[in-house]
């Protein structure tokens, strides 16, 4: 087997033509197809997340969920749609579980930055504005809403809960608050979209 | 923003099935098909997401209080005459079954007391989820033991050995997780604690952990942020992305070292059964892999000791580790009936 003595240093996508090494042929062609998505899936996330270093956060870890996938070779064989889908979805996925942890951590962190009496509001004014309007449209879109769907809504989006404990508390099931939280998300979208028309 | 009405529906359900965490590799697919039969859904798809977003940017919590204390919820008509037969019978049993519960659930109580220490073990190469009482999350990697000892308002653990990740659920109550030679007090956070024989490192990944080396002063006592503590009686505070060393050897912790978002992500990349090493020591590099493996590696040649090694390697098997290092590195791995050596290359 060929060596190269100058270079004693393994890289993550090195030319190793090793059959079973891991940084072997599903690297290069993984990196290849992220390659040939990364404008539409970078413009998804940009969309969603702020923060650049999220974002590159989120395109690595997309990188090792794809790369751990088993039947990522047939996953990636049903044409550029079907793939571009199923990056997309897999980046949702890993968006809910990242906004989640970041929930928590900011949680945690308000809790321990108040201990210490140096809590700052960093809000800006425009900020305050804009969501006061996006509040009271809200409000307005909830208010027309059957009780139960816009507490289930409430609770899973602004308490923290997840869904099987908003269907604890609220006594339904976890697939009905799904249903509720689809119901109020469909209202609400309606109505962003009548305002965007109107301004 | 046009907006298609049937298009939007499905969207939603998408949107609130993710959110539920529980989309099937099934589900998932028809999603993707769905997606990938027309732009126009793919891109309702996102406005919906943007929707689901924007709606929790503001906080909506304190208005939303009217929903969730004032009004009770509706109740079903039950009250036929149809149903009060029946009404009456499941009423009449209910009953029964409520005073057997309350009975049993005093004597589950009281047991309680008694055992809650659980215990945990790892197998070399296996990895494990452990659920807490209280929500947190334990991952255990390879070659560990973990004891949990919780009641209503204590939560202790005690990590004997190996290496494990902390998902902490908040919560007023401390948790503690004792590592032999330290303690660590935390209320909610995330952390990495790796005990080897003669060396612990504990990294944070999210919120701040308190760890007090010699069990001297706890949490309370800490009031401000300080980067280096050396060998004081204070516990060290570690906010994220800090790391706090133990040796052994040394005979005293090391200053705390902060590291950036990558190195702590690399230092969690075993919970996907991997692992990354920059530069490191080809002993280090064995050292770390004997933790995965039966077969234990030792490096017999002094020449190739040092010699960097670095990359992401898949944890499942170690031999195709040794086999991707031996490619790029002047070394022979000769494989012994029980182990592996590695010498250096004399061709």
């Amino acid at each position: 087997m060929h060596k190269n003595r100058d270079k004693n240093v393994i890289y993550f996508d090195s030319q190793t033509k090793s059959k079973d090494f891991y940084a072997k042929d599903i690297d290069r062609s993984l990196v290849k197809i992220l390659k040939e998505h990364e404008s539409d899936l970078r413009r998804f996330i940009n969309k969603r997340l702020i923060n650049d270093e999220d974002k590159d956060d989120l395109l690595q870890d997309i990188f090792i969920r794809l790369a751990t996938q088993k039947n990522l070779e047939e996953r990636l064989s049903r044409g550029p749609e079907k793939t571009k889908a199923y990056l997309i979805v897999t980046a949702s996925n890993l968006i809910r579980d990242k906004y989640r942890r970041k929930k928590i951590r900011e949680d945690s962190n308000e809790k321990v930055i108040s201990n210490q009496k140096q809590f700052v509001l960093n809000k800006t004014p425009e900020n305050i504005t804009e969501c006061d309007e996006i509040l009271k449209l809200i409000d307005k879109v909830l208010e027309n809403l059957p009780l139960i769907c816009r507490q289930a809504f409430v609770l899973s989006r602004y308490h923290g809960m997840n869904y099987r404990e908003v269907g604890l508390q609220l006594n339904i099931s976890a697939s009905m608050v799904e249903k509720h939280n689809a119901k109020a998300l469909m209202a609400l979208r309606v109505a962003f979209a009548l305002t965007e028309e109107k301004s | 923003m046009s907006i298609r009405l049937q298009t939007a529906e499905i969207a939603a359900k998408y949107v609130s099935k993710i959110y539920s965490g529980k989309l099937s590799a099934r589900e998932q697919e028809t999603l993707e098909d769905w997606l990938a039969k027309d732009p126009k859904n793919m891109q309702e798809y996102e406005n919906m997401l943007l929707v689901w977003d924007k709606v929790a940017d503001c906080d909506y919590s304190i208005l939303s209080e009217k929903f969730i204390t004032d009004q009770p919820l509706k109740k079903h008509k039950f009250f036929s005459k149809k149903n009060f037969l029946i009404f009456s019978a499941a009423a009449s049993f209910c009953f029964i079954a409520l005073f057997l519960g309350i009975f049993y659930s005093n004597l589950f109580q009281t047991q309680k007391e008694n055992i809650l220490v659980t215990y945990y073990k790892t197998r070399i190469g296996e990895q494990k989820d452990i659920k807490l009482p209280d929500g947190s999350l334990v991952t255990l990697n390879t070659a560990s033991e973990l004891e949990i000892d919780f009641t209503e308002n204590k939560r202790q653990l005690k990590l004997k050995s190996g290496e494990a990740f902390f998902d902490i659920a908040k919560s007023p109550n401390p948790l503690t997780v004792d590592l032999g030679k330290g303690l660590i007090t935390v209320l909610g956070t995330q952390f990495n604690v790796n005990r080897a024989r003669n060396e612990i490192v504990v990294a944070v990944v999210e919120g701040l952990v308190s760890v007090d080396w010699d069990n001297q002063p706890r949490l309370s006592e800490i009031n401000q942020e300080t980067t280096e503590q050396l060998n004081s009686k204070k516990p060290i505070l570690l906010s994220a992305g800090k790391v706090a060393y133990f040796s052994e050897e040394r005979k005293k912790t090391v200053p705390i070292k902060k590291i950036s978002k990558l190195e702590t992500r690399n230092l969690l990349n075993w919970r996907q059964g991997f692992i990354h090493f920059d530069k490191k020591p080809l002993t280090d590099v064995v050292a770390q892999l004997n933790r995965y493996t039966h077969r234990k590696i030792s490096v017999e040649d002094s020449r190739i000791a040092q010699l960097p090694v670095s990359g992401l390697f898949e944890l499942k098997k170690v031999e195709l580790i040794l086999e991707g290092i031996d490619e790029i590195l002047p070394i022979q791995v000769i494989y012994e009936a029980n182990r592996y050596v590695i010498i250096g290359d004399n061709n």
